[in-house]
């Protein structure tokens, strides 16, 4: 899952996006309004995380440029605490509002929460026959065990199952899964695909030649 | 009430609407009843002409009378009427009192007896020669002999009765008199229709002043609860000039101003606390999180010495931040630590140059300065 940090203040901007890294989501930073819309905008996020007070273009009027082209989950991220700041935020097009300073382990939920109904998903444990995904605790479980999983592989899974019964083109896996600070190849795809066939035993992620994968219920 | 607009208006409008009906109610009185009394004078005055002329052909004294010639043709005229009998004819037209039928006032016509003239005739002597129609209980009033001349003198005598003295023929004394009683009733009636017309567009004019004071002040109320709805809701939305009079107008450009103004300080203020917010939540924000992603896994010591160093610096700015805060706070309540004094500003600008150039040369950065000395006002 990859999610775009919006943030002027460097140290909060960069502990935000370890943060979520070690949660295992691919993050891009951006520290003013005109990076970050050039980010939203080039780029399929799962998630945006947005201060609201920014430079060069503010977050009022990024989410007004952003939702003219993208319905990407927006989760405001701001020092602004009045009810009517809280109000126009979501009333722009923002999905949820956060106020600083916040408990890491809100954010992360609130997050994992928006990913969740964006992909029309509404508990945070899914089942895809045998198969069953915690999105919270990112553990993995089959036929009643439990597999152990790296990050980008669990998130590799987890954007299969979200997007399941549809097919996801090694593209879109490579831009779910990597931020755009690794140079990393896109046949590493094909690798993880073959360590988690391998992993969950038995083959549910089905390959369509010359389209992608595909997880069918 | 006394401060109230709306009062005074109706107060000085009530006097002058009583002024105006109480003078004018006064000048229709005074005129009817002069119009009243002149008509009654020239009856009296009538009345004792009448009498006089009437007197004329009296015969000259009691037992005095001489038979008449007998008539060419022997028959004996009648004799001569004596004075007794002529007194006796003498009597006062019905038509001086005809008026009353048909007065204008229409009066109902009181007790015939009082509305008559009465009149009462003396002979040169002094003696009673006839009376008619004296009311009852009348005493002959004493009046000297001067007050009989040629031309009829008129006078009011027992307060309720007039009377007109006059020389008849023969050196009579003819006094002619009537009661006022019937006149003073009718002005007395008439006085009271005024005093009640009067009231009655008093009245009239008072219900009309306060529907005027109300129209004035209403618009008045209309603007102080507009006035009262936008400073309870926003004071960014003026008041429309457009709906209020021209009189008006000026209270609400004033009115506006002041609203402009507020709602300017109330933004800076508002806009004040957002930032002093948003400075003071981020670093929170920074060492909250920080030390949360440190606290959820076993780190290296570099990395805890990194996250202390992160936070230290947010405490730093923090610090930064709140005492700011309080200096302006300090400010503003006129502490006496904060003192405004005289300020060399080009010996401050020079320090900061040469705090600065090592730094520049260390980046081959050259500097100048053109200074000259300034003085201004600070802390």
């Amino acid at each position: 899952m990859r999610i775009l940090v919006v943030e002027d203040e460097p140290d909060l901007l960069s502990t935000i996006a370890r943060a979520l890294r070690e949660q295992g989501y691919a993050v891009d930073e951006a520290c003013d309004g005109k990076n970050a819309f050039f980010n939203a905008f080039s780029n399929s996020y799962d998630a945006i995380v947005l201060d609201l007070m920014l430079p060069e273009m503010g977050g009022i009027e990024f989410i007004k440029k952003v939702r003219k082209s993208k319905a990407t989950p927006i989760l405001i991220l701001s020092a602004l605490d009045t009810v009517g700041d809280r109000v126009e935020g979501l009333n722009i097009g923002a999905d949820d509002y956060l106020v600083k300073p916040f408990s890491m382990v809100e954010l992360f939920a609130r997050l994992q929460a928006l990913i969740r109904r964006a992909a029309g998903v509404t508990a945070n444990i899914i089942s895809v026959g045998e198969l069953t995904i915690d999105l919270g605790t990112k553990i993995a479980g089959y036929a009643g065990r439990k597999i152990d999983l790296t990050p980008k592989e669990f998130s590799l899974l987890e954007l299969m199952v979200l997007n399941r019964n549809k097919v996801v083109s090694r593209t879109a896996i490579y831009e779910h899964i990597y931020d755009s600070d690794d140079d990393t190849m896109s046949n590493l795809v094909d690798v993880h695909i073959f360590n988690l066939r391998k992993k969950l035993e038995k083959d549910i992620i089905e390959t369509r030649r010359g389209l992608g994968y595909i997880i069918c219920d | 009430m006394i401060k109230s607009l709306r009062w005074k208006l109706e107060f000085f409008y009530a006097g002058l609407l009583a002024f105006l009906i109480v003078s004018i109610g006064s000048l229709l009185y005074f005129q009817v009843w002069h119009a009243v009394y002149d008509e009654f004078d020239q009856r009296l005055i009538a009345a004792a002409l009448y009498l006089d002329l009437a007197l004329r052909p009296m015969p000259a004294e009691p037992g005095r009378v001489m038979a008449p010639p007998p008539r060419p043709d022997g028959s004996r005229p009648p004799p001569p009427r004596t004075q007794e009998q002529f007194l006796k004819g003498i009597k006062l037209p019905e038509e001086l009192n005809l008026y009353q039928q048909s007065s204008p006032l229409s009066m109902p016509v009181p007790d015939l007896k009082i509305s008559k003239h009465y009149f009462l005739i003396y002979s040169n002597q002094g003696e009673l020669l006839k009376q008619e129609n004296l009311p009852e209980g009348y005493l002959v009033q004493e009046v000297g002999d001067e007050i009989f001349t040629e031309r009829p003198t008129l006078k009011t005598v027992f307060n309720n009765k007039r009377e007109t003295y006059m020389r008849g023929p023969r050196n009579t004394r003819i006094i002619v008199g009537k009661s006022l009683i019937y006149i003073k009733e009718r002005l007395g009636t008439f006085a009271f229709r005024i005093i009640l017309v009067g009231s009655f567009f008093m009245a009239v004019g008072i219900f009309f002043s306060f529907a005027i004071a109300s129209r004035i002040s209403k618009p008045l109320a209309q603007m102080s609860a507009a006035a009262e709805q936008i400073s309870e809701k926003n004071l960014s939305t003026p008041l429309d000039i457009t709906q209020v009079n021209s009189e008006l107008s000026g209270l609400v450009k004033v009115l506006n101003n002041l609203f402009a103004r507020l709602d300017a300080s109330l933004n800076r203020q508002k806009q004040f606390t957002a930032d002093a917010s948003h400075e003071l939540r981020t670093p929170l924000a920074v060492i909250r999180s920080i030390s949360e992603l440190t606290l959820s896994q076993t780190r290296t010591p570099k990395e805890y010495q990194e996250a202390i160093e992160i936070s230290l610096k947010a405490v730093h700015r923090m610090t930064k931040l709140v005492n700011g805060l309080l200096a302006l706070a300090r400010v503003d309540s006129y502490s006496e630590e904060f003192t405004v004094q005289e300020i060399e500003f080009d010996c401050l600008v020079l320090e900061s140059f040469l705090l600065l150039t090592p730094m520049a040369t260390e980046k081959q950065i050259s500097i100048t300065h053109d200074l000259n000395p300034v003085k201004i006002n600070g802390h």
